[in-house]
């Protein structure tokens, strides 16, 4: 692992705005549908935790866990949006384990992607480049045997 | 007949063969000479004078005297043949067989009706012939004149082989002629031809040579004092016929002996008399060193033979005092006051101020005296064989020539000394600017003088030392020989004065240009430039050795080009053309300006592009990190990508009816 470069100015603006973001919708979720809101919000704490944890420039790990959480979860939630009423109901209906399970998974999920993504791309442009030195370094012999180029920089 | 071609090898002229190993010790006057056949006569019997490398024969002579003259060894041809001992070149020049011994091998005193109509008449009537095609002889000696039997008349032998009187005994010389170095008597004028005839009378008349075993400057001092004549004439009994007709013949001044027509009739040859002013005599001797003067004549000659002395003589005031008292000639002590005036009123002397001092001096004691330098006396058109001899001696004579030519001295001397202009040659402009060259501080530029000025003389490089080398082609082929072992240069500067001197101007103008060259590589490729013109414009042959010298001297040129493939087979292409003999198309390969070029722009972009490619090898070892940066951003936001578009997909679905 490398050590993160330190974030700019502006990625730690973009952080804010997405905190912000999503304060505002959770926010608002809240206030318009606290009953649908408390259980989204047990959905969504992996996804939350890991944006508070997260030091990738844009959050991208979190960005990337959200996404994958609310894939998983659409379904329940617009199941729930039409037939559970009160917080009671909806929080049986959207916090049980089995959904729980289902979305922390798509969580793990994306934090499993995004952990074996970057080495997967990593091999391959280690693999595009074996071959990219090797023309190179053939090219380079053949300049240097037509042109004498090294002899030339010694001398 | 003479022969106005260019000499050709082994048979002089396309039709006489020397034979070097039959030596004729009394045919030249005192010259070598050797047999020669005429292949095209039935009397085949000819004369071969041997040139010296040193000494130019008289290539005027040689051109001029196209006929036969009746009792004269005219020049037949000229050409280079074996030398003697077969292992060199030398040049010879051929005459007809002299009709019998000279006179000197048997000298016993001849009748008055003998002298007149045997030598006189004759040898007048071939000078006469001679001045008609206005040339002299200035060989007449008894050792230098044939007889084939008693009763007839006498030959004049050859005087072509070697500069005009060089090697007259002093006593057949006018003392003014024969005070000067040997090599630089010039042609003189035909009074100086009669003046020897009149010697040569005396001397049958004698039957023995007058100043015998004395040396030469008693001989000239005697003549200066007493008049030739006098001097001469001193104890030897002869009529007065022969001293009339003597004492016309051996005047001092040229213009007062009869010319040779006049001679033909000597009654009134002797009836011409010109009064010549006795010189006024001192009763009080001048010393000026071991030389004593007792009037103006011996002071002059005095002054010549010892410079050192005849500067404080002159500064002293020793001389103006004693030609005011002694002499009794104020008019020309004053004009020696006058000169030694000027001199120390000089703000700023050079070295050559006393010297010019004393031959301003001379020349006023004395009008009839030759040009005087630092001891050395000539006449002007003698300059070019004391630049020759000065040259085959490599004496301190070449200091002085050197001088003369360097400051004008002649044009100087001739501007003070009135009615000599006719001794003056008019240079020739090839003449003129290899003088300019040596005035420019030239290099190798007196020896270009020498090479111009004597058109028959050969190369003196020391390559060329067994061939009579006279032309550029001849040169080029001895080159080629050389270059079979040579590794450095092949023109020096004394080959390059010699090219110059015998070449077109243009040729001369790439010496001249190639000389002033420092850079060892410029002067390389101007030389190797130089013999590919010469090559082309003098001697188109096929040279090899010459080629392959070239070709490995253009190495340095072949590493310029940076492509090891084209060079390569640019190296292959040289070396097949070096074969082939001709320089010009591997220096046109070698030095290909355009294709050099180009050939430097690809360097360049290959060297720009193995720059790009290590930066890249660099940049491919060293950004691990970075990529692996760049691969995590990569992949967290192609995840992210996927989450979108998996959450995108869902939506739809989930809301679609």
């Amino acid at each position: 692992m490398t050590p993160e470069r330190p974030r700019s100015a502006l990625g730690k603006a973009m952080d804010m705005l997405v905190l912000l973001a999503l304060g505002l919708a959770g926010g608002g979720l809240m206030a318009l549908s606290p009953d649908i809101a408390v259980p989204l919000t047990v959905l969504m704490l992996p996804g939350l935790v890991t944006l508070l944890l997260d030091r990738s420039p844009g959050s991208a790990l979190a960005r990337a866990v959200l996404l994958f959480e609310g894939a998983a979860s659409v379904n329940p939630i617009v199941q729930a949006w039409y037939r559970c009423s009160g917080i009671h109901d909806c929080m049986q209906r959207l916090c049980s384990p089995t959904l729980i399970l289902r979305v922390w998974l798509a969580a793990c999920l994306a934090f499993l992607v995004a952990q074996i993504l970057p080495i997967g791309l990593k091999l391959l442009e280690d693999h595009r480049l074996r071959i990219r030195r090797a023309v190179l370094q053939e090219r380079r012999a053949a300049l240097i045997e037509e042109w004498g180029l090294e002899e030339a920089d010694k001398a | 007949m003479a022969d106005d071609s260019p000499p050709t090898k082994g048979l002089i002229a396309g039709r006489f063969a020397v034979d070097a190993s039959v030596s004729l010790p009394d045919a030249g006057g005192g010259l070598p000479a050797f047999m020669a056949r005429d292949r095209q006569a039935a009397d085949s019997a000819r004369v071969a004078l041997l040139v010296s490398r040193g000494h130019s024969p008289r290539a005027n002579a040689l051109s001029a005297l196209s006929d036969p003259i009746d009792n004269l060894m005219g020049p037949l041809g000229h050409g280079i043949a074996a030398a003697p001992g077969g292992k060199s070149e030398a040049y010879y020049i051929v005459c007809p067989s002299p009709p019998g011994p000279p006179l000197s091998a048997s000298l016993r005193p001849w009748p008055e009706r003998a002298l007149i109509d045997h030598v006189l008449k004759p040898i007048a009537r071939a000078l006469d012939t001679l001045h008609g095609h206005g040339l002299t002889h200035r060989a007449i000696r008894a050792g230098n004149v044939f007889q084939g039997a008693p009763g007839q008349p006498v030959t004049l032998g050859a005087a072509w082989s070697a500069p005009p009187a060089m090697h007259q005994p002093c006593v057949y010389e006018p003392p003014y002629n024969a005070m000067c170095h040997p090599a630089a008597r010039g042609a003189g004028v035909v009074g100086d031809d009669v003046y020897a005839l009149g010697v040569l009378l005396l001397v049958l008349a004698a039957g023995r040579v007058p100043f015998a075993g004395q040396d030469d400057s008693a001989v000239i001092r005697a003549k200066l004092e007493v008049g030739s004549f006098n001097a001469l004439v001193r104890d030897v009994p002869i009529s007065g016929f022969m001293a009339d007709l003597l004492r016309g013949m051996l005047a001092q001044e040229a213009e007062h002996r009869p010319p040779p027509s006049l001679l033909l009739d000597p009654s009134a040859a002797r009836a011409r008399r010109v009064a010549a002013r006795p010189p006024r005599r001192s009763q009080r001797p001048l010393m000026i060193g071991e030389s004593m003067a007792l009037e103006a004549r011996t002071l002059a000659f005095a002054l010549l033979r010892d410079e050192k002395r005849a500067i404080q003589a002159l500064r002293g005031d020793v001389v103006t005092t004693w030609l005011r008292r002694g002499l009794g000639d104020a008019a020309l002590a004053s004009s020696i006051e006058e000169r030694v005036r000027d001199r120390l009123a000089e703000v700023r002397p050079t070295p050559r101020s006393d010297s010019l001092l004393v031959m301003r001096c001379i020349s006023t004691l004395n009008p009839r005296m030759p040009m005087c330098w630092r001891g050395v006396a000539l006449w002007p058109d003698g300059l070019e064989g004391l630049l020759a001899d000065s040259v085959a001696q490599d004496s301190d004579l070449k200091a002085i020539a050197t001088e003369l030519l360097l400051n004008d001295i002649t044009e100087l001397w001739s501007s003070i000394q009135t009615g000599y202009d006719a001794y003056l040659p008019a240079p020739s402009r090839e003449a003129a600017m290899a003088r300019q060259y040596l005035q420019n501080g030239g290099q190798g530029a007196l020896l270009r003088l020498f090479y111009m000025q004597n058109p028959l003389l050969p190369c003196r490089a020391p390559s060329m030392a067994a061939i009579w080398c006279l032309g550029v082609a001849d040169a080029v082929r001895a080159i080629e020989r050389s270059a079979a072992s040579a590794t450095g240069n092949l023109v020096d500067a004394g080959l390059a004065a010699f090219v110059a001197a015998r070449s077109d101007q243009q040729t001369e103008v790439q010496i001249n240009t190639l000389l002033g060259r420092k850079d060892p590589e410029l002067f390389r490729l101007g030389e190797i430039g130089l013999l590919r013109d010469l090559q082309n414009r003098y001697c188109n042959e096929a040279l090899p050795n010459l080629a392959k010298w070239a070709a490995a001297r253009l190495r340095p040129e072949l590493e310029k080009w940076r492509n090891r493939r084209r060079r390569a087979a640019m190296a292959a292409q040289v070396a097949k053309l070096a074969q082939a003999g001709f320089l010009a198309p591997i220096l046109q390969l070698v030095t290909d300006s355009l294709g050099l070029n180009r050939d430097a722009e690809e360097a360049e972009r290959a060297a720009a592009t193995l720059v790009a490619i290590d930066a890249e090898l660099a940049s491919i070892d060293g950004d691990t990190a970075v990529r692996y940066a760049i691969a995590r951003r990569t992949g967290h936001a192609m995840t992210g990508a996927i989450g979108l578009t998996v959450l995108i997909v869902v939506v739809i679905l989930a809301v679609a009816p």
